[in-house]
């Protein structure tokens, strides 16, 4: 620990006097030579390993050992220049040789994820880099092969999936483009702002993090804005021309009953459809192997449940809601977005942190303040094994937080006989502890949030009224046609 | 940054099987012909996709409001800042 220390030290002295392209060499050069000890954070504090990695978790090492150090010691400049170092690093300026294995990397992953990695000393999951590359060359190619196929054989089935899939494929490759560019922004970001305005560090780093939101949100907008639009005009474009293709069909059997306006092959739409299924298949299964089988998440992970961290809601939760149930799941998911976008405007329990409005005053009066699902019959105690849909809240204060702690106190929440366990399953009581609060207190937050429930069920309710509705009409519309 | 994959992979799923149902229809349904099999796979395809469309759509707007206000706070920090610079220019 003490070598590593004085490395990042001498690095960071050297980079406010030197060169910095000297100092990347100088310091990942120290950072491989002297093979250092790592930080790695656990539920007891902070202790220490030896690095016996190989080259490529070397680098992501010494990222997280100076994220880790700048957060601890509260250092912005230090961890803006630990990330610019590894950045660089990653970029191939130093080691040449780092484009090649990178290269060599991606493709024993694809050829075989589960052994090859090993062999090679590589990180068992796949990198988000690794995972877009792969969907978007095999989406791209396999789009051409099919487009093709659907000119070949006349189908409009295959044509209008193959613009679908052009469109899938395009959106992985622009998120590829943003996963790369997402480090450069968050290193680059604010320093002459700094400078020209004199800011305090909270300042700055408050800025930093809203230039970089900027940045990000500008390119999750445009691109996704062209890829949409595109796919809606194209989309009724073919709906359009499938439906009257439907229609004279029906006219022409009644004039000619021997009449046929086209003939699609048949074979090429079963074999292009079912490789189609295949190549899916495929990224399902790196997907999985980077525990996104489901995609990543659906729901902003930055959302606000009281507690004034950005772990957002419970992961495991979200995963279990994204799993896909076919076309009841896909309309789901639709109007739970709409759903949740509408409980976010409002303030509600998916609300941006900077989008809090009365909630940050509850989790200031009642300290950090965590949202599980818990049983409704929550008027006395608290089982947390029988799990359903009511929601009610779970209080939890940081220990290193001090100000909770007072917040408490003031508001009145102390040790009682008459009290409440809200949550008996706290995983790390060095981190988190239970509150006892006043019954009354608990049925004013329970009444609330019931109240809040019946809200999105209503929300819901009606949601579910437009499909339902829009799925007979469609039917209607199709049994007319036919 | 990637709402847009949750959604892939589920309406991927969905246009091929569709798809192969029509091809398999189309090929041995001696009452259904070729032609329309086809349109109607391409109907039922495309009504995936613009379903699927929906919260991107969602998606955008909230990012579009979100960027839309992170521009009006830089907006105001900036003319607040030239406020300060001036009148201290002017003290």
């Amino acid at each position: 620990m003490k070598e590593s220390e004085d490395s990042f030290n001498d690095s960071r002295q050297f980079v406010n006097t030197e060169s910095t392209a000297q100092f990347y060499n100088q310091a990942y050069e120290d950072f491989d030579k002297e093979n250092v000890v790592y930080v790695n954070e656990d539920d007891r504090g902070i202790c220490y390993s030896r690095d016996t990695s190989s080259p490529e978790q070397h680098s992501s090492r010494f990222r997280f050992f100076g994220d880790k150090r700048a957060r601890s010691n509260n250092d912005a400049e230090f961890g803006s220049q630990v990330n610019v170092t590894t950045l660089e690093l990653d970029l191939g300026l130093s080691h040449e040789a780092r484009g090649f294995r990178k290269w060599c990397r991606f493709f024993t992953n694809a050829l075989c994820p589960c052994c090859w990695r090993d062999h090679y000393g590589l990180e068992d999951k796949p990198s988000n880099e690794e995972l877009l590359t792969l969907a978007f060359v095999s989406f791209l190619t396999f789009t051409i092969c099919q487009t093709v196929a659907g000119i070949i054989a006349d189908s409009s089935a295959l044509l209008v999936d193959s613009t679908a899939m052009a469109i899938d494929s395009f959106t992985y490759g622009f998120n590829l483009i943003a996963e790369r560019m997402k480090n450069r922004i968050e290193s680059h970001l604010g320093y002459n702002e700094q400078q020209s305005y004199n800011l305090t560090t909270e300042e700055f780093e408050r800025r930093r993090e809203r230039s970089k939101r900027k940045l990000t949100l500008i390119l999750e907008i445009v691109p996704p804005v062209v890829s949409v639009l595109t796919l809606a005009v194209i989309t009724s474009i073919i709906l359009k021309e499938s439906i009257d293709t439907l229609e004279a069909d029906v006219k022409d059997e009644e004039d000619d009953p021997d009449h046929l306006q086209s003939n699609p092959n048949m074979n090429v739409m079963f074999v292009f459809s079912s490789l189609n299924l295949l190549v899916d298949l495929v990224n399902v299964l790196f997907f999985a192997k980077s525990d996104h089988v489901f995609g990543y998440q659906a729901i902003d992970t930055t959302v606000n449940t009281g507690r004034n961290d950005d772990k957002g809601i419970d992961q495991s939760n979200t995963t279990e809601q994204s799993k896909p149930h076919g076309i009841k799941g896909l309309i789901k998911d639709a109007y739970k977005s709409i759903y949740i976008e509408k409980t976010r405007n409002n303030g509600g329990a998916y609300a941006l942190a900077s989008q809090r409005r009365e909630s940050e005053d509850e989790a200031e009066h009642y300290g950090d303040m965590e949202f599980q699902n818990v049983p409704s019959s929550t008027n006395n105690k608290t089982n947390m094994d029988s799990l359903d849909e009511h929601r009610v809240s779970k209080f939890t204060i940081d220990d290193d937080d001090d100000d909770n702690v007072d917040d408490n106190e003031q508001s009145g929440i102390h040790a009682s006989d008459e009290h409440m366990y809200l949550d008996e399953s706290i995983s790390n009581p060095n981190i988190f502890i239970e509150d006892e609060i006043h019954d009354e207190e608990i049925d004013r937050m329970i009444a609330e949030l019931e109240q809040r429930k019946v809200r999105a069920n209503l929300n819901m309710c009606s949601a579910y009224t437009h499909v339902l509705a829009d799925t007979v009409s469609l039917s209607f519309h199709f049994l007319s046609i036919f | 940054m990637i709402h847009v994959f949750s959604h892939v992979h589920k309406s991927f799923q969905l246009r091929s099987i569709s798809i192969v149902i029509a091809a398999l229809v189309g090929k041995y349904v001696k009452d259904i012909s070729a032609e329309v099999a086809d349109a109607s796979a391409a109907v039922f395809v495309s009504s995936i996709i613009l379903i699927a469309l929906l919260p991107l759509l969602s998606g955008l707007i909230r990012n579009s409001k979100e960027l839309w206000t992170i521009r009006r706070e830089e907006i105001s920090e900036r003319s607040l800042a030239e406020l300060q610079r001036s009148e201290g220019t002017l003290t």
